[in-house]
């Protein structure tokens, strides 16, 4: 998972952005993301194809910037995780 | 001054037809009547290349309806469409630019299985977010716990809804589901994403509805039940989930509101019927106070009260709404403003609202990404 980070202002976010939604400048770099605090997560019994028949779906403050990661196991509530992609997308696992 | 003039409806359900063929079914009746004066058509509907391998629908449609050489476009705003497809042809005559237009509102996507028809409605979600899993529901669920957490409301408020829609779907004709479920049935129903279950969200569904809307100026040519679209509003917020700042309130639902509440100078208090976008039972509840019905925290409190029933002091979805009448996404919006001309119009037979003159319509698309405001008025 990468953080997208404008050069200019420094404001951070998930969601590629060709312009700031801050400052209006157009020059960002990439910050690889490892860790986040659990704030919420829902377990997902009906799914998307090609997705696992059943997973936790979390939401992440990383640095805060929110995030979304894939679990298959239950997360506790302010807890710190690992963060890293397979396949699909982000997964994250207990720290 | 725009009115809609006529409405006609298919049933909603899992339909054997293909897309052009409910289409026509919903447009027949309205072209029947009036097909020499409509000028113009204006075809809601999101997904007929993912669904059912199609794209250009809107002359399709056109030339299925023999009305080869009249102008239309498609409306693609994901469940939005069908709001935004009245707005459209609200402008387009109001500007002069159409004297009298079909709307057709329209989807077909039953026969597929559910992942995959998950899979292409997260389609509209951004890479970066819909790679982690999520499906709409998914979200429903969050803005579920989230709501419930900060308002101390009781899980059973929500589930309450999905009570009251079916109850009303249960009364309309042209829904999906006909049948009243309980609240124990609710809540042992298949959790879907938790905590919300499967009866508190809207079934996949086929199914059109056909809308004739004409100027104020041009009604008399156009029977003698009318209803006046006296303002529209429309907003967008941010496409990117993680960039929301509440899970609890959608911004493109409060300003929407706010617009068309101004343009008609008229206030939620006199609206009689509401339709509001209930792709999940909790959404009904958070945009009855966005929209203005209810403090923001309190619409819990109206649902477990009665107060949004029929027989209520505010009745929201009288159709059943998305939740039981079922969510053909190009045909959802529409429908609403479909309901409501049945209501002002006194048609709604066993889900008729007394003395309904004012009404209001909420169509969402995308979890928030924007949303379509309408009020409606008049009944003559």
């Amino acid at each position: 998972m990468n953080i997208n980070r404008c050069r200019n202002c420094g404001t951070r976010f998930l969601v590629a952005r060709s312009i700031c939604p801050k400052c209006g400048k157009e020059n960002f770099e990439q910050v690889p993301a490892a860790s986040g605090i659990v704030l919420e997560s829902v377990e997902l019994i009906a799914t998307p194809d090609p997705y696992p028949d059943r997973y936790y779906l979390v939401l992440l403050d990383v640095d805060d910037v929110k995030a979304f990661c894939r679990s298959q196991e239950k997360l506790r509530e302010g807890s710190t995780v690992y963060i890293r992609d397979d396949d699909l997308g982000p997964i994250c696992t207990r720290a | 001054m725009s009115v809609i003039s006529d409405v006609s409806f298919t049933r909603f359900g899992k339909r054997p037809e293909g897309l052009l063929d409910l289409a026509a079914e919903s447009a027949l009746p309205i072209v029947r009547r009036y097909g020499k004066d409509i000028d113009f058509i204006v075809f809601s509907n999101s997904y007929s290349g993912e669904f059912n391998d199609i794209s250009g629908a809107n002359n399709l449609i056109s030339t299925r309806l023999s009305m080869d050489e009249v102008p239309s476009l498609r409306i693609d705003n994901t469940s939005g469409s069908g709001g935004s497809a009245v707005m459209v042809a609200d402008s387009l005559i109001k500007s002069g630019n159409a004297g009298s237009v079909l709307v057709i509102g329209a989807e077909k996507m039953t026969g597929y299985p559910t992942r995959k028809s998950t899979r292409i409605i997260a389609s509209l979600l951004n890479s970066e977010e819909r790679s982690a899993g999520i499906s709409l529901p998914s979200l429903a669920a969050f803005m579920t716990r989230a709501y419930l957490k900060e308002f101390d409301a009781p899980r059973e408020s929500v589930a309450r809804v999905a009570v009251k829609n079916h109850h009303n779907g249960s009364l309309n004709p042209y829904a999906h589901f006909q049948s009243e479920v309980t609240l124990e049935e609710v809540m042992a129903s298949r959790v879907i994403a938790d905590p919300l279950r499967i009866f508190e969200f809207c079934p996949v569904s086929d199914g059109a509805v056909s809308l004739l809307m004409t100027s104020d100026e041009n009604r008399d040519s156009f029977g003698k039940d009318h209803v006046e679209i006296l303002g529209t509003g429309y907003s967008s917020g941010t496409s990117s989930l993680s960039y929301r700042d509440s899970l609890t309130s959608i911004g493109s639902v409060r300003r929407s509101s706010e617009m068309a509440f101004h343009r008609s100078k008229l206030t939620p208090n006199y609206m009689d019927v509401v339709e509001l976008h209930d792709m999940a039972a909790i959404l009904e509840i958070i945009e009855s106070e966005d929209a203005g019905f209810f403090k923001k925290g309190h619409g819990w409190e109206a649902v477990m009260k009665g107060e949004t029933e029929i027989g209520g002091s505010r009745p929201i979805n009288t159709s059943g709404g998305l939740n039981s009448k079922g969510h053909p996404i190009g045909a959802s919006g529409v429908a609403q403003a479909g309901e409501i001309y049945l209501q002002i119009t006194g048609k709604a037979e066993k889900r008729q609202i007394k003395d309904a003159h004012l009404g209001f319509s909420l169509s969402m698309a995308g979890f928030g990404n924007n949303a379509t405001a309408i009020v409606y008025g008049g009944a003559s």
